[in-house]
């Protein structure tokens, strides 16, 4: 098995790997960081032709994600050295449709940081918007005020714009919006959170930053 | 290119498509697309090259026009789709989670229990108030993906819908739901 898995990940046969293998034996097969370069690729390749739009995309994900999980559980200390590791896991649970997991690992992350960044608030805002969401009304907007506090971004000045349009406060709602577009113009974002391990494997727009 | 197009018929017009991007790759209808805006290029993109090149993966490169052309047809009417505010589910897997019964559709639609025809209802309701007007917010942002939120009025309820957006790609639909909307007490 092991060595059909390292064929697999060397020819970057993304579809047969998930379709052949379990995540455990990624895990087995490989070291830590090597297993979280597999998790990066297959989380890029779900949004790549021809798998983006199918079913295998999801599935991708899905694997990813349980990939994550075993590797949470398997490498404590390597995993807990970088809090955006469970933030990254969180994230992609809610793609995946696995949003109250998403929100467990996000809240994690959050609760462990003292003084959390503003592409944490976000994405534990984030990960509380569903169906039926965890925060009360005013725990949204003091997460929307503290991710302000951290500055005005474009995706900052559009949570603030949702709060007030959803308070009716019309004027200050497009207020927020015309500083949202103005802050995209200028390319000010928030910081995308990957975990430090993938970070060389990536590439960003130049309008975006990764979080430290 | 533009002309020759104008004057044949769909069923024509598809095979052209078909046969023209066969041939010399979507990049062929840039300098059409750029006139009506870039979102037209990417609906041509996704619309064709996920059809054409799933199929033409599976044959041997002399049957490429061939097999373009038949799947033309196909992917030109998903090109006749009006493009403003269209919903476009990301895959299969979105309809049995928009119809999740805490997600409360059966509150504004009269939804029949056959998910086919309850997500099509669905999906030609979100298209109906332009949810994709609304001004998103960002649920997640990923290097690679984005998930947008967008939020409508209706009644006494708000329609959410999430959106799966790539770089230079257009939303496609990953989840919707209906809640009820909490009244706003001033506490000024």
């Amino acid at each position: 098995m092991d060595k059909n898995i390292n064929k697999l990940i060397d020819k970057k046969q993304w579809e047969y790997l998930v379709m052949k293998c379990l995540p455990v034996n990624v895990a087995d097969s490989l070291s830590f960081y090597d297993a979280m370069r597999v998790v990066d690729d297959l989380t890029k390749q779900s949004t790549e032709s021809p798998v983006w739009g199918t079913e295998l995309a999801d599935f991708m994900r899905d694997f990813s994600v349980n990939l994550m999980i075993i590797l949470r559980a398997r490498y404590p200390k390597e995993w807990s050295q970088d809090w955006k590791n469970e933030v990254f896991l969180g994230i992609w649970c809610g793609l995946v449709y696995r949003e109250e997991e998403a929100f467990v690992y996000i809240k994690n992350a959050y609760e462990k940081k003292d003084d959390p960044p503003q592409s944490l608030i976000l994405a534990y805002l984030g990960s509380g918007n569903t169906c039926d969401s965890p925060f009360s009304k005013e725990e949204r907007c003091s997460l929307v005020d503290a991710a302000i506090k951290k500055g005005i971004t474009y995706e900052s000045a559009l949570a603030m714009a949702s709060i007030a349009r959803e308070e009716l406060r019309g004027d200050e709602a497009e207020m927020w919006a015309i500083k949202a577009e103005e802050a995209k113009k200028n390319g000010v974002h928030t910081p995308i959170i990957v975990p430090d391990s993938l970070k060389e494997a990536s590439q960003l727009d130049d309008d975006y930053k990764y979080e430290n | 290119m533009q002309g020759v197009l104008g004057f044949l018929d769909r069923g024509h017009e598809g095979k052209k498509i078909g046969y023209i991007i066969g041939k010399y790759g979507i990049s062929a209808f840039y300098c059409i697309t750029v006139i009506r805006g870039v979102s037209l290029y990417s609906q041509l993109r996704r619309a064709n090259m996920m059809q054409i090149l799933e199929c033409c993966s599976l044959k041997k490169g002399a049957r490429i026009l061939e097999e373009s052309s038949r799947y033309a047809s196909r992917s030109s009417r998903v090109l006749k789709k009006p493009f403003k505010y269209s919903v476009v589910p990301h895959n299969p897997n979105v309809a049995p989670h928009v119809l999740l019964k805490k997600h409360n559709w059966e509150k504004i639609l009269p939804l029949t229990g056959k998910s086919d025809k309850d997500f099509k209802m669905v999906v030609r309701f979100l298209e109906e108030i332009e949810i994709l007007r609304a001004k998103p917010t960002t649920k997640f942002s990923t290097e690679i993906i984005q998930t947008l939120v967008c939020e409508k009025d209706f009644g006494n309820y708000m329609i959410v819908a999430e959106f799966d957006m790539k770089k230079l790609s257009l939303p496609f639909l990953k989840d919707a739901w209906v809640k009820p909307k909490v009244p706003y007490i001033n506490k000024k």
